[in-house]
Protein backbone atom coordinates (compact mmCIF):
# COMPACT_ATOMS: atom_id res chain seq x y z
CA UNK A 1 0.00 0.00 0.00
CA UNK A 2 2.90 2.73 0.97
CA UNK A 3 4.82 1.56 -1.79
CA UNK A 4 2.24 2.42 -4.62
CA UNK A 5 1.57 5.52 -2.70
CA UNK A 6 5.21 6.46 -3.39
CA UNK A 7 4.94 5.08 -6.72
CA UNK A 8 2.07 6.81 -7.85
CA UNK A 9 3.25 10.08 -6.13
CA UNK A 10 6.72 10.61 -7.10
CA UNK A 11 5.91 12.42 -10.42
CA UNK A 12 3.68 14.50 -8.35
CA UNK A 13 6.25 15.60 -6.28
CA UNK A 14 8.70 15.78 -8.93
CA UNK A 15 6.23 18.30 -11.23
CA UNK A 16 5.71 20.43 -8.06
CA UNK A 17 9.05 20.90 -7.64
CA UNK A 18 9.82 21.66 -11.56
CA UNK A 19 6.55 24.26 -11.65
CA UNK A 20 8.52 26.04 -8.76
CA UNK A 21 11.01 27.07 -12.03
CA UNK A 22 8.42 29.04 -13.77
CA UNK A 23 8.96 32.38 -12.16
CA UNK A 24 12.44 31.79 -12.86
CA UNK A 25 11.84 31.07 -16.77
CA UNK A 26 9.33 34.05 -17.17
CA UNK A 27 12.01 36.43 -15.77
CA UNK A 28 14.60 34.78 -18.29
CA UNK A 29 12.49 35.20 -21.18
CA UNK A 30 11.24 38.42 -20.40
CA UNK A 31 14.61 39.77 -20.23
CA UNK A 32 15.76 38.42 -23.26
CA UNK A 33 12.57 40.18 -24.89
CA UNK A 34 13.10 43.45 -23.64
CA UNK A 35 16.70 43.57 -22.35
CA UNK A 36 17.59 46.18 -25.78
CA UNK A 37 14.43 48.46 -25.11
CA UNK A 38 15.06 48.54 -21.64
CA UNK A 39 16.49 51.49 -19.40
CA UNK A 40 19.39 52.04 -17.39
CA UNK A 41 16.82 52.41 -14.29
CA UNK A 42 13.53 51.15 -13.56
CA UNK A 43 10.77 52.07 -11.07
CA UNK A 44 11.22 49.79 -8.32
CA UNK A 45 8.44 51.76 -5.54
CA UNK A 46 5.73 53.75 -5.78
CA UNK A 47 4.20 56.24 -3.35
CA UNK A 48 0.60 56.12 -2.50
CA UNK A 49 -0.64 58.05 -5.59
CA UNK A 50 1.14 55.66 -7.88
CA UNK A 51 3.98 57.60 -9.01
CA UNK A 52 7.22 56.16 -8.97
CA UNK A 53 8.90 57.44 -5.94
CA UNK A 54 12.32 55.54 -5.96
CA UNK A 55 14.08 53.68 -8.68
CA UNK A 56 16.75 50.83 -9.16
CA UNK A 57 19.46 49.93 -11.71
CA UNK A 58 18.29 47.68 -14.17
CA UNK A 59 20.72 45.38 -13.30
CA UNK A 60 19.86 45.16 -9.64
CA UNK A 61 17.05 44.56 -10.49
CA UNK A 62 17.78 41.98 -12.49
CA UNK A 63 19.83 40.09 -10.19
CA UNK A 64 16.80 40.33 -7.43
CA UNK A 65 14.40 38.78 -9.78
CA UNK A 66 16.51 35.75 -10.75
CA UNK A 67 18.13 35.67 -6.85
CA UNK A 68 14.07 35.97 -5.49
CA UNK A 69 12.98 33.50 -8.37
CA UNK A 70 16.08 30.98 -8.76
CA UNK A 71 16.46 30.18 -5.01
CA UNK A 72 13.38 29.30 -3.49
CA UNK A 73 12.64 26.85 -6.65
CA UNK A 74 15.56 25.29 -6.20
CA UNK A 75 15.06 24.79 -2.40
CA UNK A 76 11.93 23.68 -3.20
CA UNK A 77 13.05 20.89 -5.72
CA UNK A 78 16.10 19.82 -3.36
CA UNK A 79 13.19 19.09 -0.48
CA UNK A 80 11.40 16.41 -2.92
CA UNK A 81 13.62 13.94 -1.41
CA UNK A 82 11.74 14.00 1.68
CA UNK A 83 8.25 14.21 -0.35
CA UNK A 84 7.37 10.65 0.39
CA UNK A 85 8.78 11.19 4.30
CA UNK A 86 6.89 14.24 4.85
CA UNK A 87 4.59 15.09 2.61
CA UNK A 88 2.66 17.85 4.91
CA UNK A 89 6.37 19.64 5.22
CA UNK A 90 7.03 19.37 1.39
CA UNK A 91 3.67 20.49 0.10
CA UNK A 92 4.13 23.84 2.47
CA UNK A 93 8.01 24.09 1.16
CA UNK A 94 7.06 24.20 -2.58
CA UNK A 95 4.17 26.37 -1.55
CA UNK A 96 5.30 28.86 0.19
CA UNK A 97 9.11 28.85 -2.19
CA UNK A 98 5.57 29.30 -4.86
CA UNK A 99 4.94 32.17 -2.80
CA UNK A 100 8.01 34.09 -2.55
CA UNK A 101 9.38 32.92 -6.53
CA UNK A 102 5.64 34.14 -7.72
CA UNK A 103 6.61 37.78 -5.75
CA UNK A 104 9.85 38.18 -7.30
CA UNK A 105 8.45 37.28 -10.54
CA UNK A 106 5.79 39.55 -10.67
CA UNK A 107 7.81 42.77 -9.44
CA UNK A 108 10.33 42.36 -11.69
CA UNK A 109 7.46 41.78 -14.47
CA UNK A 110 5.60 44.70 -13.07
CA UNK A 111 9.08 47.00 -12.72
CA UNK A 112 10.22 46.37 -15.85
CA UNK A 113 7.08 46.11 -17.94
CA UNK A 114 5.76 49.27 -16.75
CA UNK A 115 9.17 51.28 -17.48
CA UNK A 116 9.21 49.47 -20.90
CA UNK A 117 5.59 50.64 -21.30
CA UNK A 118 6.10 54.57 -20.06
CA UNK A 119 8.89 54.67 -22.11
CA UNK A 120 11.15 56.06 -18.86
CA UNK A 121 11.24 54.94 -15.20
CA UNK A 122 9.70 58.60 -13.86
CA UNK A 123 6.66 58.07 -16.28
CA UNK A 124 5.60 54.06 -14.89
CA UNK A 125 2.77 54.80 -13.16
CA UNK A 126 1.64 51.86 -11.16
CA UNK A 127 -2.28 51.83 -11.17
CA UNK A 128 -3.98 48.90 -11.23
CA UNK A 129 -1.03 47.10 -11.83
CA UNK A 130 -0.84 46.70 -7.28
CA UNK A 131 -3.66 44.31 -7.78
CA UNK A 132 -1.16 42.24 -9.81
CA UNK A 133 1.74 42.45 -7.38
CA UNK A 134 -0.22 41.28 -4.81
CA UNK A 135 -1.76 38.61 -6.73
CA UNK A 136 1.70 37.14 -7.80
CA UNK A 137 1.90 35.66 -4.44
CA UNK A 138 -0.89 33.40 -5.45
CA UNK A 139 1.62 31.55 -8.24
CA UNK A 140 2.37 29.76 -4.63
CA UNK A 141 -0.80 27.95 -4.59
CA UNK A 142 -0.12 26.15 -8.34
CA UNK A 143 3.41 23.82 -7.03
CA UNK A 144 1.22 23.41 -3.66
CA UNK A 145 -1.84 21.87 -5.45
CA UNK A 146 0.29 19.69 -7.68
CA UNK A 147 2.09 18.39 -4.63
CA UNK A 148 0.79 14.95 -3.66
CA UNK A 149 -2.25 15.20 -0.76
CA UNK A 150 -1.01 14.12 2.38
CA UNK A 151 -2.64 11.66 3.82
CA UNK A 152 -2.59 12.65 7.58
CA UNK A 153 -4.21 9.62 8.90
CA UNK A 154 -2.72 5.95 8.92
CA UNK A 155 -5.12 4.14 11.27
CA UNK A 156 -8.17 3.74 13.40
CA UNK A 157 -7.44 3.25 16.96
CA UNK A 158 -10.17 0.40 17.78
CA UNK A 159 -9.78 -0.31 21.63
CA UNK A 160 -12.75 0.83 23.50
CA UNK A 161 -12.17 1.63 27.04
CA UNK A 162 -15.13 -1.39 28.70
CA UNK A 163 -18.03 0.81 30.81
CA UNK A 164 -20.42 -0.72 32.82
CA UNK A 165 -24.11 -0.01 31.87
CA UNK A 166 -24.54 2.47 34.97
CA UNK A 167 -20.92 3.46 34.27
CA UNK A 168 -19.91 7.28 33.28
CA UNK A 169 -16.51 8.17 32.51
CA UNK A 170 -14.45 11.18 31.79
CA UNK A 171 -10.61 12.32 31.38
CA UNK A 172 -9.69 15.27 31.60
CA UNK A 173 -6.34 16.74 30.99
CA UNK A 174 -4.32 19.85 30.98
CA UNK A 175 -1.91 20.81 28.79
CA UNK A 176 0.87 23.78 28.56
CA UNK A 177 2.90 25.23 25.63
CA UNK A 178 5.85 26.21 27.04
CA UNK A 179 6.39 28.10 23.66
CA UNK A 180 3.40 29.54 23.66
CA UNK A 181 3.64 30.46 27.29
CA UNK A 182 6.79 32.34 26.74
CA UNK A 183 5.49 34.01 22.91
CA UNK A 184 2.82 36.98 25.10
CA UNK A 185 5.65 37.70 27.29
CA UNK A 186 7.79 38.48 24.80
CA UNK A 187 5.27 40.13 23.04
CA UNK A 188 4.28 42.12 26.51
CA UNK A 189 7.90 43.09 26.67
CA UNK A 190 8.39 44.03 23.70
CA UNK A 191 4.70 45.85 24.09
CA UNK A 192 6.44 47.97 26.81
CA UNK A 193 9.90 48.44 25.31
CA UNK A 194 7.84 50.29 22.27
CA UNK A 195 4.82 52.11 23.97
CA UNK A 196 5.71 52.87 27.60
CA UNK A 197 8.52 55.92 26.32
CA UNK A 198 6.30 57.25 24.01
CA UNK A 199 3.12 57.07 26.64
CA UNK A 200 5.65 58.45 29.16
CA UNK A 201 7.07 61.82 27.18
CA UNK A 202 3.70 62.05 25.80
CA UNK A 203 5.44 61.91 21.97
CA UNK A 204 2.47 60.70 20.52
CA UNK A 205 1.03 57.12 21.49
CA UNK A 206 -0.14 54.71 18.55
CA UNK A 207 -2.95 53.56 20.83
CA UNK A 208 -4.41 51.45 17.73
CA UNK A 209 -0.36 49.53 17.58
CA UNK A 210 -0.87 49.27 21.42
CA UNK A 211 -4.00 48.14 21.04
CA UNK A 212 -3.57 45.45 18.68
CA UNK A 213 -0.05 44.24 20.67
CA UNK A 214 -2.46 43.63 23.68
CA UNK A 215 -5.16 41.92 21.77
CA UNK A 216 -2.24 39.91 20.84
CA UNK A 217 -0.60 38.92 23.83
CA UNK A 218 -4.25 37.28 25.02
CA UNK A 219 -4.94 35.96 21.66
CA UNK A 220 -1.29 33.83 22.29
CA UNK A 221 -1.82 33.81 26.01
CA UNK A 222 -5.58 32.00 25.50
CA UNK A 223 -3.87 28.68 23.72
CA UNK A 224 -0.88 28.44 25.80
CA UNK A 225 -2.76 26.28 28.32
CA UNK A 226 -5.74 24.73 27.29
CA UNK A 227 -7.98 21.86 29.29
CA UNK A 228 -8.42 18.59 27.01
CA UNK A 229 -12.23 16.43 27.95
CA UNK A 230 -13.40 13.87 26.74
CA UNK A 231 -16.71 12.85 28.32
CA UNK A 232 -20.79 12.08 27.36
CA UNK A 233 -20.68 15.41 25.54
CA UNK A 234 -17.92 14.37 23.28
CA UNK A 235 -14.33 16.16 23.26
CA UNK A 236 -13.96 19.38 24.67
CA UNK A 237 -11.02 21.96 25.00
CA UNK A 238 -11.24 25.12 26.52
CA UNK A 239 -8.56 27.87 27.57
CA UNK A 240 -8.06 27.65 31.24
CA UNK A 241 -7.86 31.29 30.92
CA UNK A 242 -11.18 32.42 31.52
CA UNK A 243 -12.41 29.39 30.77
CA UNK A 244 -12.73 29.86 26.78
CA UNK A 245 -14.31 27.21 24.95
CA UNK A 246 -11.74 26.51 21.43
CA UNK A 247 -13.11 23.51 20.32
CA UNK A 248 -16.09 20.86 20.46
CA UNK A 249 -16.68 18.04 18.82
CA UNK A 250 -20.04 16.08 19.80
CA UNK A 251 -19.65 12.16 20.26
CA UNK A 252 -22.66 11.60 17.04
CA UNK A 253 -19.94 13.94 14.92
CA UNK A 254 -16.88 11.48 15.33
CA UNK A 255 -16.08 8.78 12.97
CA UNK A 256 -12.76 7.53 13.62
CA UNK A 257 -10.01 8.16 16.26
CA UNK A 258 -6.68 7.44 15.91
CA UNK A 259 -3.49 7.94 18.50
CA UNK A 260 -0.40 9.37 16.82
CA UNK A 261 2.82 11.27 16.42
CA UNK A 262 1.85 14.93 15.68
CA UNK A 263 4.21 17.14 14.33
CA UNK A 264 3.89 21.16 14.66
CA UNK A 265 5.35 20.96 10.69
CA UNK A 266 2.48 19.05 9.58
CA UNK A 267 -0.33 20.92 11.33
CA UNK A 268 0.55 24.38 10.36
CA UNK A 269 2.91 25.11 13.36
CA UNK A 270 1.86 25.74 16.80
CA UNK A 271 -1.24 27.06 18.53
CA UNK A 272 -5.09 26.70 17.31
CA UNK A 273 -4.37 26.12 13.51
CA UNK A 274 -7.48 25.74 10.63
CA UNK A 275 -6.03 24.36 7.46
CA UNK A 276 -8.77 23.45 4.45
CA UNK A 277 -10.41 20.28 5.69
CA UNK A 278 -8.36 19.84 8.91
CA UNK A 279 -8.07 21.95 12.49
CA UNK A 280 -5.85 21.11 15.19
CA UNK A 281 -4.34 22.48 18.43
CA UNK A 282 -1.26 21.88 18.50
CA UNK A 283 0.75 22.52 21.77
CA UNK A 284 3.92 20.68 20.77
CA UNK A 285 5.29 17.89 18.80
CA UNK A 286 4.01 14.68 20.50
CA UNK A 287 1.36 12.38 21.33
CA UNK A 288 -2.04 13.15 20.39
CA UNK A 289 -5.20 12.44 18.87
CA UNK A 290 -6.86 13.10 15.20
CA UNK A 291 -10.62 12.89 14.99
CA UNK A 292 -12.35 11.88 11.27
CA UNK A 293 -15.42 13.95 12.01
CA UNK A 294 -18.64 12.22 9.81
CA UNK A 295 -18.46 15.62 8.23
CA UNK A 296 -15.23 14.58 6.69
CA UNK A 297 -12.75 17.10 8.54
CA UNK A 298 -10.27 15.73 10.29
CA UNK A 299 -9.29 17.13 13.90
CA UNK A 300 -5.85 17.15 15.73
CA UNK A 301 -5.16 17.75 19.40
CA UNK A 302 -1.79 16.93 20.95
CA UNK A 303 -2.58 15.48 24.63
CA UNK A 304 -0.37 12.98 27.17
CA UNK A 305 -2.05 10.10 27.29
CA UNK A 306 -4.20 9.94 24.08
CA UNK A 307 -4.84 6.08 24.22
CA UNK A 308 -7.03 6.54 27.08
CA UNK A 309 -8.80 9.47 25.78
CA UNK A 310 -9.30 7.65 22.40
CA UNK A 311 -10.46 4.31 24.10
CA UNK A 312 -13.22 6.63 26.20
CA UNK A 313 -14.18 8.91 23.27
CA UNK A 314 -14.91 5.36 21.06
CA UNK A 315 -16.73 3.48 24.16
CA UNK A 316 -19.11 6.87 25.08
CA UNK A 317 -19.41 7.19 21.11
CA UNK A 318 -20.53 3.30 20.21
CA UNK A 319 -22.92 4.17 23.52
CA UNK A 320 -24.61 6.94 21.53
CA UNK A 321 -24.83 5.18 18.49
CA UNK A 322 -26.57 2.04 19.46
CA UNK A 323 -30.10 1.93 18.49
CA UNK B 1 -6.69 11.59 34.49
CA UNK B 2 -9.45 9.23 33.93
CA UNK B 3 -12.17 9.33 36.27
CA UNK B 4 -15.37 6.58 36.27
CA UNK B 5 -18.19 6.67 38.26
CA UNK B 6 -20.23 3.46 38.85
CA UNK B 7 -24.15 3.82 39.70
CA UNK B 8 -24.29 0.14 40.76
CA UNK B 9 -21.04 0.21 42.91
CA UNK B 10 -21.32 -0.63 46.64
CA UNK B 11 -18.71 2.54 47.20
CA UNK B 12 -20.56 5.80 47.10
CA UNK B 13 -20.20 7.88 44.25
CA UNK B 14 -18.10 10.46 46.38
CA UNK B 15 -15.63 7.05 47.37
CA UNK B 16 -15.17 6.09 43.71
CA UNK B 17 -13.85 9.56 43.09
CA UNK B 18 -11.76 10.13 46.23
CA UNK B 19 -9.96 6.67 45.17
CA UNK B 20 -9.40 7.15 41.69
CA UNK B 21 -7.62 10.28 42.60
CA UNK B 22 -5.72 8.72 45.16
CA UNK B 23 -4.63 5.86 42.38
CA UNK B 24 -3.38 8.38 40.43
CA UNK B 25 -1.14 10.13 42.47
CA UNK B 26 0.64 6.59 43.56
CA UNK B 27 0.51 5.59 40.12
CA UNK B 28 1.91 8.73 38.90
CA UNK B 29 -0.65 9.77 36.56
CA UNK B 30 -1.17 12.71 38.92
CA UNK B 31 2.22 14.46 39.69
CA UNK B 32 2.67 16.80 42.71
CA UNK B 33 1.16 20.45 42.38
CA UNK B 34 -1.13 19.00 39.19
CA UNK B 35 -4.85 20.54 38.96
CA UNK B 36 -7.61 18.23 39.66
CA UNK B 37 -10.66 19.29 37.47
CA UNK B 38 -12.81 21.96 38.78
CA UNK B 39 -15.65 20.47 40.49
CA UNK B 40 -18.57 21.61 38.50
CA UNK B 41 -16.43 20.48 35.16
CA UNK B 42 -16.14 17.02 37.08
CA UNK B 43 -19.76 16.78 38.31
CA UNK B 44 -21.21 17.77 34.51
CA UNK B 45 -18.62 15.47 32.85
CA UNK B 46 -19.94 12.66 35.11
CA UNK B 47 -23.06 13.74 35.37
CA UNK B 48 -22.85 13.68 39.50
CA UNK B 49 -24.11 16.84 41.38
CA UNK B 50 -21.37 19.10 42.08
CA UNK B 51 -21.79 18.53 46.13
CA UNK B 52 -20.81 14.83 45.26
CA UNK B 53 -17.38 15.69 43.76
CA UNK B 54 -16.45 18.34 46.28
CA UNK B 55 -16.97 15.69 48.84
CA UNK B 56 -14.75 14.02 47.29
CA UNK B 57 -12.02 16.63 47.12
CA UNK B 58 -12.87 17.30 50.63
CA UNK B 59 -12.27 13.56 52.03
CA UNK B 60 -8.82 14.03 49.66
CA UNK B 61 -7.84 17.37 51.43
CA UNK B 62 -8.38 16.14 55.10
CA UNK B 63 -6.76 12.75 54.17
CA UNK B 64 -3.42 15.45 53.28
CA UNK B 65 -3.31 14.10 49.25
CA UNK B 66 -4.49 17.65 47.70
CA UNK B 67 -5.03 21.15 49.03
CA UNK B 68 -7.65 23.56 48.45
CA UNK B 69 -6.69 26.91 47.31
CA UNK B 70 -9.43 29.54 47.33
CA UNK B 71 -10.55 30.85 43.92
CA UNK B 72 -7.84 28.48 42.08
CA UNK B 73 -8.95 24.98 42.43
CA UNK B 74 -7.75 21.65 44.01
CA UNK B 75 -4.41 20.50 43.23
CA UNK B 76 -2.39 17.88 44.86
CA UNK B 77 -0.38 18.11 47.37
CA UNK B 78 3.76 17.93 46.81
CA UNK B 79 3.97 15.74 49.55
CA UNK B 80 1.21 13.65 48.87
CA UNK B 81 3.45 11.07 47.16
CA UNK B 82 5.34 9.04 49.60
CA UNK B 83 2.56 8.56 52.29
CA UNK B 84 -0.11 7.24 49.47
CA UNK B 85 2.83 5.16 48.27
CA UNK B 86 3.18 3.23 51.91
CA UNK B 87 -1.02 3.33 52.32
CA UNK B 88 -0.88 1.57 48.98
CA UNK B 89 1.65 -0.95 50.65
CA UNK B 90 -0.12 -1.71 53.22
CA UNK B 91 -3.21 -2.14 51.05
CA UNK B 92 -1.54 -4.74 49.36
CA UNK B 93 -0.35 -6.50 52.63
CA UNK B 94 -3.71 -5.85 53.59
CA UNK B 95 -5.08 -7.89 50.18
CA UNK B 96 -2.35 -10.32 50.42
CA UNK B 97 -3.36 -11.30 54.22
CA UNK B 98 -7.65 -11.49 52.88
CA UNK B 99 -6.75 -13.83 50.35
CA UNK B 100 -4.83 -16.45 52.14
CA UNK B 101 -7.97 -16.42 54.29
CA UNK B 102 -10.14 -16.80 51.31
CA UNK B 103 -12.04 -13.79 51.35
CA UNK B 104 -12.86 -12.20 48.18
CA UNK B 105 -12.88 -8.36 47.25
CA UNK B 106 -16.88 -7.84 48.43
CA UNK B 107 -15.71 -8.92 51.91
CA UNK B 108 -12.42 -7.11 52.21
CA UNK B 109 -14.31 -3.79 51.28
CA UNK B 110 -16.55 -5.13 54.34
CA UNK B 111 -13.92 -5.31 56.60
CA UNK B 112 -12.87 -2.24 55.94
CA UNK B 113 -16.01 -0.24 55.95
CA UNK B 114 -16.51 -1.92 59.37
CA UNK B 115 -12.94 -0.98 60.80
CA UNK B 116 -14.10 2.55 59.78
CA UNK B 117 -17.56 2.97 61.42
CA UNK B 118 -15.78 1.90 64.26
Amino acid sequence: MTEVQQRTSAPRCISAGIVGFLPLIAVALTWLQWQDKLPAELASHWSDTGAPDDFMATGTALGLGFALTGTPAAIALASAYIATLRPALFRGIVGFAGMISGMGAGTWLISAGLTLQAGSAEKAALGWWLAALIASFLFGAVPYFIAPKPKFTSGKHETRLPLGEQEAGAWSRTITSKMLLWLPVALLALTAVIYLPTIQDGSGTSWIGLGTMLACVIVVGLIAHVQVTVDWRGLRIVSTLGRIPLKRIKLHEIAAVEVTELRPSEWGGWGYRIMPGRSAVIMGAGPGLIITTTADKLFAVTVGDPDTAASLLLALRDRVSQP
Amino acid sequence: MLFRVDAASELSLADQIAVQVRSGVVAGSLAPGERLPPARDLATALQVNMHTVLRAYKQLRDEGVIEMRQGRGAFVRQDAGPGLIRLTELAEQLMDEARKLGMSQQDIVRLIGGVAKA
